[in-house]
């Protein structure tokens, strides 16, 4: 385990080499050396040697989509957006984040102040209603997935919508996840640490891909 | 100011149009000679007018001695005096030669403007009648001409100049001729109507023309400038004096209309007129002449007429010979109208059978009756009116049906009926025989000759078509015999064929009514019985739809009420509060299912196919239930070797039959529910029994509406069966519930494994063994 210093040293780098990424990723540098020269880790080699050096972008969608947790690349509160048009509901949402230092939350009730929101205060999380009173979650969705900046904010669905037909619908317009309502608690959180490559609570999340 | 006397007779545009065109023929006639012309022009006895007009005619010489001709008078004393065209003016006064003059230039210009006459000769030969007589009509206008004369001359009283008499005789039906020269061929069939009808010619002649004699002869004196007292002759001769205006020509119509009335009495050359004659006595009332006159001219009138025929070059023939003529030609008359008077007995005779046999008919006819009491009604109908022999009747209800034969006794009894499925149409242009009488020889028609084994002679055998349309039903009167004229008009027999073909026809329709009447019935009780269905899957629709948008309703709050305490159960020190909290969130939950259910029902998920075991899905879901139940050992599974797989979803039919099985397993407290399995053809068939007190009165009725239950209040009620017979329905299934003879309710579910013939050839996969439900 590297010490606290060296970690918050790692946090401001832009580029990794396979033995600081390997330590982010709490895996064997052997394991990081096979992924970039099989071209799973993008990266590049410095000019007139072979060392392999990673970018921070790279590293960081390598770790997502191994399901990585990336709180060491990324350490403070996460900034998770709420959508929804009760306020009830967003004033749930808005204790249920407060308990946990994890995350900072945002609300929003209309598909505008959602799209403002996510311009603004850069979610990596956002937690959407269907059914909105201007515009409808999946429109939002889509509004954001056209934008490259967010390719890689993680949009979670929330709602009510039973029929499986209305949640394909949801998940292809570019939805990373659903939830019915209304939901447990814990499977919520589960399914956001999910999204946000947290550790979970409870177990520690080890399918890493040999 | 000349006065004219509108027709009142109303025309239609055509007519009218035609008339116009005749007019316009009349007014494109040539004109008059400049002799005439000048002569009529002239008004007084001037010595200097005179001599140019004798000039002038004596420059002509074949006109000099026709005039000349015109003006010996046998009676008078004058004939063989006057030689010269001076001397006839000075013997006779400038009025006389002016009569002669036209008389013989009209006759002249007329008669010798021949048009092609070939159209009404042909005509009159067809139909045996003749046209207009050209000799005769001028004899017939030399006659009234000279009758004209005599009567104004014995009738000084009148004031009406002999001479004028004459050319207003000579010339009052010039009518008639203009017609027949303009439309020669109506106008033979003017003539032969007036001849057959016997009747006056003028009304024949405004209706098959348009217009009479008297209008055409005025307008082309019209055309000819002729003096006034000639235009009125020709518009107003022979009509009611009663009904002639106050003119100041009407005692010379008077003496034309009692002319006429005397020649024809007489029958004097052709008068174009068939009607009875005139009663001449009355006629010269009317004219204020002595009818004691008629007998005084009677005998000079024979030989005056045939000098003045000589003159104008008609026939030569002297007095004596045209007395013969008239003998003649009243001999003639007589035997025609004798020859008519047979024949019109003879129609008569036949109308009457006719008429008998469709009153006969009708007395005998029920609207109710079938097609073939209506032919064999038919049959015997034309027995009595065409006389015995062999009939039979061939009819087709519409186009394309095939053709229905009924064949009779000679007695007119039904002898045998058939149907022929041949696409024979009698309208077509090649078989036109057929539809006029008698018909088309049956020899034409060898389908139908294989079907009336019983012909005696199939050659004397025809076809007759009785209704004349194509399009709707057909009837056909197969039969033998000679159903033309003079065995039966013509106008008899389609009098007899429509009625015939009417009552059949009707027959027809009236079964299609009866049976259009059944098929709405039976159509009305499946309707009703799918009211009903429709009426319930309303009601799952709208149940739907309140749940669709109840849903996003409560869906809301229910997440509130879930939510919070859920973080009521986290923050709890006292496990109580935490129980009580974690019991509002699982109630949340369950509301939160109904609803979702609610939706599902309404609006289900699509089938998921798969091929599974049915010993399989039916285990699983008793299962299911089993464990919903909380019970142990209470299902019992029955599958028949032949059961094998289903296509279904096997999620869907699952959650539908646990339903099923836990309505049974919580019938009664320890009840055994049985579940068979069976295959009939490609049908799967489960039955779900059980040992409980079985389905009240109210339960079979409504035990798949939602939220129904027969359960004690309290119990979980849900949707239950509703559910499951939604699912199976999507899969085209069916469930139906009802009481076992020996007690305890059984519910049938049936499914149609769509899928089984490709599952055959593939082979069974059901080695899937599967336990029993616990």
């Amino acid at each position: 385990m590297p010490d606290p210093q060296n970690k918050q040293d790692l946090v401001q780098k832009t580029v990794f080499t396979t033995g600081e990424a390997a330590t982010l990723c709490k895996v064997s540098q052997q394991t990081i050396i096979r992924c970039f020269d099989s071209g799973r880790l993008p990266g590049f080699r410095v000019p007139g040697s072979r060392f392999r050096r990673i970018p921070r972008e790279s590293l960081m969608r390598f770790m997502r989509q191994n399901g990585i947790p990336t709180d060491a690349l990324e350490p403070g509160a996460k900034r998770v957006l709420a959508v929804d048009d009760d306020a009830q509901i967003l004033e749930l949402f808005e204790d249920i984040f407060s308990r946990d230092e994890r995350f900072e939350l945002k609300t929003a009730a209309t598909g505008y102040d959602a799209g403002m929101l996510t311009e603004s205060f850069r979610p990596q999380l956002i937690i959407l209603d269907y059914m909105l009173p201007d515009v409808n979650g999946n429109v939002v969705c889509e509004r954001i997935r056209g934008n490259d900046e967010f390719r890689d904010t993680r949009i979670l669905f929330v709602s009510g919508v039973v029929n499986q037909t209305e949640i394909d619908a949801l998940l292809a317009a570019g939805g990373d996840g659903f939830l019915k309502k209304p939901f447990n608690i814990s499977t919520l959180m589960a399914e956001v640490e999910r999204l946000l490559g947290l550790e979970t609570q409870n177990s520690r999340s080890t399918n890493i891909v040999g | 100011m000349h006065r004219q006397i509108e027709s009142t007779e109303p025309l239609d545009a055509t007519r009218g149009r035609r008339v116009e065109l005749i007019l316009s023929q009349i007014d494109a006639l040539p004109t008059l000679s400049p002799i005439a012309t000048r002569l009529l022009e002239l008004s007084s006895d001037d010595e200097s007018d005179i001599k140019e007009i004798v000039a002038l005619i004596e420059s002509d010489p074949s006109l000099t001695s026709k005039i000349l001709g015109l003006c010996r008078r046998a009676d008078k004393g004058l004939g063989d005096r006057i030689t010269t065209v001076k001397h006839a003016v000075l013997m006779l006064g400038l009025s006389a030669v002016q009569a002669a003059v036209l008389s013989v230039d009209v006759f002249e210009l007329l008669d010798s403007h021949r048009f092609d006459n070939i159209d009404a000769e042909a005509y009159c030969e067809r139909t045996g009648t003749e046209g207009l007589d050209r000799v005769g009509f001028w004899k017939h206008a030399v006659a009234v001409a000279c009758a004209s004369e005599l009567l104004a001359e014995a009738s000084p009283a009148l004031e009406v100049s002999p001479e004028e008499a004459f050319v207003a005789g000579l010339l009052h039906d010039l009518g008639k001729l203009v017609l027949d020269m303009i439309l020669p061929r109506s106008y033979a069939r003017v003539a032969a109507m007036c001849e057959q009808r016997q009747c006056a010619t003028a009304d024949v002649e405004r209706t098959v023309i348009g217009i009479d004699h008297h209008t055409a002869g005025k307008r082309l004196a019209e055309h000819w400038s002729l003096p006034h007292v000639l235009q009125d002759v020709l518009w107003l001769h022979s009509q009611p004096m009663a009904g002639i205006p106050d003119l100041p020509h009407k005692p010379i119509i008077g003496v034309v209309t009692a002319a006429k009335g005397v020649c024809r009495s007489l029958l004097l050359g052709w008068s174009g007129e068939f009607g009875p004659p005139p009663d001449v006595v009355q006629l010269c009332l009317e004219s204020e002449i002595d009818p004691a006159m008629v007998e005084v001219i009677t005998p000079n009138l024979h030989e005056n007429i045939a000098r003045r025929c000589a003159a104008l070059g008609i026939d030569q023939q002297n007095d004596s010979g045209l007395l013969l003529q008239s003998v003649m030609a009243a001999n003639r008359k007589l035997g025609r109208m004798y020859e008519m008077l047979s024949a019109r007995s003879e129609a008569g005779k036949h109308q009457a059978r006719a008429l008998d046999a469709i009153c006969a008919f009708h007395r005998a006819w029920k609207p109710a009756r079938g097609i073939v009491d209506v032919c064999e009604q038919v049959a015997q109908s034309a027995i009595s009116a065409l006389g015995a022999g062999y009939y039979a009747i061939l009819f087709r209800p519409r186009d394309r049906e095939p053709w229905q034969l009924c064949r009779f006794s000679r007695e007119g009894l039904r002898s045998g009926a058939e149907l022929i499925d041949e696409a024979w149409d009698p309208f077509s242009s090649g078989n036109q025989r057929a539809t006029t009488p008698p018909g088309a020889p049956v020899d034409e028609l060898p389908w139908l000759v294989a079907h009336l084994r019983d012909v005696p002679e199939a050659s004397r055998v025809r076809v007759l078509v009785m209704n004349s349309a194509s399009g709707g039903p057909v009837v056909a009167l197969v039969h033998d015999r000679p159903l033309a004229p003079p065995h039966i008009g013509t106008r008899e027999l389609s009098a007899l064929l429509a009625t015939w073909a009417s009552a059949i026809t009707s027959a027809a329709q009236h079964e299609g009514a009866r049976r259009l009447g059944e098929q709405l019935a039976h159509t009305n009780r499946s309707l009703a019985q799918m009211q009903t269905q429709w009426a319930e899957a309303q009601s799952l629709v709208r149940l739907g739809e309140m749940a669709s948008g109840a849903a996003h309703e409560m869906n809301n709050p229910l997440t509130v009420i879930s939510g919070r305490s859920q973080m009521l159960a986290r923050a709890a020190e006292n496990p109580r509060d935490r129980a009580a909290a974690a019991s509002i969130a699982e109630a949340a939950q369950d509301l939160a299912n109904l609803i979702t259910g609610l939706r599902l029902l309404a609006d289900p998920p699509e089938l998921t196919l798969a091929r599974v075991s049915v010993e399989r899905v039916v285990a699983d879901a008793a299962a299911i239930a089993s464990g919903r139940a909380n019970v142990n050992d209470r299902v019992s599974l029955e599958c028949s070797p032949e059961v094998g797989t289903v296509s279904c979803d096997p999620e869907l039919l699952e959650n539908a039959l646990s339903e099923v099985i836990l309505n049974a397993i919580e019938s009664d407290a320890d009840t055994r529910v049985r579940i068979r399995a069976d295959r009939q053809g490609n049908t799967v068939r489960l039955i779900v029994a059980d040992g409980g007190p079985g389905f009240t009165q109210r339960a079979l009725r409504h035990a798949f509406d939602p939220f129904f239950s027969d359960k004690p209040a309290g119990r979980q009620t849900g949707l239950g069966l509703s559910r499951s017979r939604r699912l199976i329905e999507l899969h085209s299934g069916s469930i139906t519930i009802a009481n076992s003879p020996g007690g305890g309710a059984q519910v049938v579910i049936l499914l149609p494994d769509v899928a089984n013939a490709q599952a055959a050839l593939s082979g069974p996969d059901n080695g899937d063994e599967h336990a029993h439900a616990a």
